[in-house]
């Protein structure tokens, strides 16, 4: 029950009425059309490629940054210790993948090695993320 | 009680009358969530290239008979059977490979200071140009 004229709040919401309609909307939009992805632990930049080929997200992630660092699913191990981390992992749940994210102005050898290191892993269906080519 | 005449205590100040439920709560937490969403969400257009792990650097293993070296070096250059080419001359010629033998294996070596970037642009030709069975040669003295 209101105790004031029914005209008031009419007068006071409407200014402000489009703008939350607007906010409402990006809202939505960014929730839609936005995917919420766990940040990297340090910068990486991939390589852009005209691949055609999907994302596949269930696979699990090995970052790899410029100057040589290497994190597993977000979590940075030192380049020694990545053979005892992907075993221990290997052992607890053998994923059938993974993805490797590496920055595009790492050394390609590194890159090539890292792949070799999973590959002698076990690890069998190896996928080197890019991004779209921009035009 | 008529409704165009509330008791004088209620009111606020006359000319400025709120709303029974304020909005502006409702719209900090709004503005809240669509900065988060902001934040958060990504839209980078990811895609894969499918890799196998390398050969072994040294030793004649029997893949690579018959298979095509590709040396990627730094610059964007390619040396593809003793000649040194650009990126974009290489397409022709992956092609014409391609045509003659089309399980033809590629090894693709790359030197010390090419980046990925190049290397992926290598991996780009090479599946536009068809071919399916690509190898890593990997570092000498590596493994």
């Amino acid at each position: 029950m209101s105790l004031r004229p029914a005209g008031s709040r009419k007068r006071y919401d409407d200014p402000i009425l489009p703008l939350i309609n607007i906010v409402f909307l990006l809202l939505i939009f960014f929730m839609l059309a936005g995917r919420i992805a766990a940040t990297d632990p340090f910068d990486l930049k991939p390589p852009q490629s005209i691949s055609e080929a999907g994302d596949d997200p269930d696979l699990m992630i090995v970052q790899f940054g410029q100057g040589g660092e290497v994190a597993i699913d977000g979590e940075i191990i030192a380049i020694e210790a990545l053979d005892r981390a992907l075993e221990a992992r290997l052992s607890a749940d053998p994923p059938s993948g993974a993805r490797i994210k590496a920055h595009g102005a790492a050394t390609a050898l590194d890159v090539i090695e890292l792949i070799a290191r999973l590959g002698d892993a076990g690890i069998k269906d190896l996928k080197l993320m890019t991004v779209a080519r921009q035009p | 009680m008529p409704p165009s005449s509330p008791p004088h205590s209620l009111a606020r100040s006359p000319g400025k009358k709120r709303p029974l439920v304020s909005l502006t709560p409702l719209i900090d937490v709004v503005f809240i969530l669509l900065v988060f969403f902001m934040l958060v969400s990504s839209f980078a257009d990811w895609r894969t290239i499918d890799v196998t792990p390398p050969l072994a650097a040294s030793g004649q293993s029997q893949g690579f008979t018959g298979a095509v070296l590709i040396e990627v070096q730094a610059g964007g250059q390619i040396r593809l059977s003793g000649e040194i080419l650009a990126l974009d001359q290489v397409a022709d010629r992956l092609k014409r490979l391609i045509d003659d033998a089309p399980d033809r294996r590629f090894i693709v070596k790359t030197s010390e200071s090419v980046r990925l970037q190049d290397l992926v642009d290598v991996l780009d030709r090479l599946a536009v140009a068809g071919a399916a069975d690509i190898a890593f040669a990997r570092a000498e003295g590596a493994g």
